[in-house]
């Protein structure tokens, strides 16, 4: 039988890269590559590592601040169907306000009520 | 040279370290190499294919989804470099075997005439091998990837690795088998 069973590894090492060329490819390889890698450093600066190390702190504030903004639009309907007064806005007592739109003026008790609240009539 | 996993010198390589670059410059040099060789069947070309290779997979390493793959992915684009610029050489006319046989080695001028006989010999002879042969051979008997390194890496089993690396040997050896059986009969001839 004429067939070849060996299976033993073959000396192929006069195909292989010869060291000073392996040398020289890897140099330009890392030459060429250069500007690539210093994109990639130029667009990670400071800042941008910072916000990567901060990320759950900035996860979590935009969470709160969600929160707030859904609350806040909630809350806005209320206030704009409430138009207050002037009287109402510079935080004058409810009967002071009801005397002036009245446009009378109080008796000597309801001042006295109105000016100490726990003095009952 | 910075060592670690493939994982992590990707991962530093993305953030635009060179010295993790190199490393994985310097670790999967000569796998692409030997795949741009089985490719392309010159080591001229097979040398600019893996220095294209690489420069590419810079470009494109955030797209390297499993970065502990490194090597299969790297290796996928040496075979598509290589099949570019086999294509383009088609198109500008091919160098021809010889000369690409005599590509600079490190030794004396007789040396270099030994190696580059040689180189030619085998570059001929694995012409009988398809590409996946070419590689298996390539990467096993030259750069020494096992079995099963190969077949994760070149996508397919073991035992297919196993396989073709039988075949790729037994074509090797019948072709290589008379011109050094010639040359072994005339030096005991003329001694």
């Amino acid at each position: 039988m004429n067939e070849d069973t060996r299976d033993e590894a073959l000396d192929l090492s006069a195909l292989g890269l010869a060291p000073s060329r392996h040398a020289a490819l890897t140099a330009g390889i890392v030459e060429r590559g250069e500007p690539i890698l210093a994109r990639r450093r130029a667009a990670r600066g400071p800042f941008v590592v910072l916000a990567a190390w901060t990320r759950p702190a900035l996860a979590a504030a935009a969470v709160v601040m969600l929160a707030a903004l859904a609350a806040l639009l909630a809350e806005r309907p209320r206030e704009a169907a409430a138009v207050p007064t002037t009287t109402e806005a510079l935080g004058f007592p409810a009967p002071v306000v009801a005397w002036a739109e009245a446009g009378r003026a109080p008796s000597l008790e309801e001042l006295v009520v109105t000016m100490n609240p726990e003095v009952s009539p | 040279m910075m060592s670690g996993s493939d994982g992590e010198l990707v991962r530093l390589a993305l953030g635009g370290r060179t010295d993790a670059f190199a490393a994985l410059v310097a670790r999967y040099l000569r796998a692409a190499y030997a795949v741009a060789l089985a490719r392309t069947g010159d080591p001229h070309d097979a040398e600019d294919v893996a220095h294209d290779t690489f420069v590419v997979a810079l470009e494109r390493l955030a797209d390297c989804r499993e970065p502990d793959r490194f090597a299969g992915w790297l290796l996928r684009i040496a075979r598509n470099t290589a099949l570019n610029h086999v294509r383009a050489r088609t198109v500008r006319d091919a160098v021809p075997l010889d000369d690409a046989a005599g590509a600079a080695s490190d030794g004396d001028p007789g040396r270099d005439a030994e190696l580059a006989a040689l180189k030619g010999d085998l570059l001929a002879a694995m012409e009988g091998l398809s590409p996946v042969q070419r590689e298996v051979l390539l990467l096993h008997d030259l750069e020494g990837w096992r079995h099963g390194e190969i077949g994760e890496r070149l996508g397919f089993p073991e035992g297919t690795a196993r396989y073709h690396l039988h075949e790729a040997r037994r074509t090797m050896r019948q072709r290589l088998a008379p011109r050094y059986e010639t040359e072994v009969q005339r030096c005991s001839t003329e001694r």
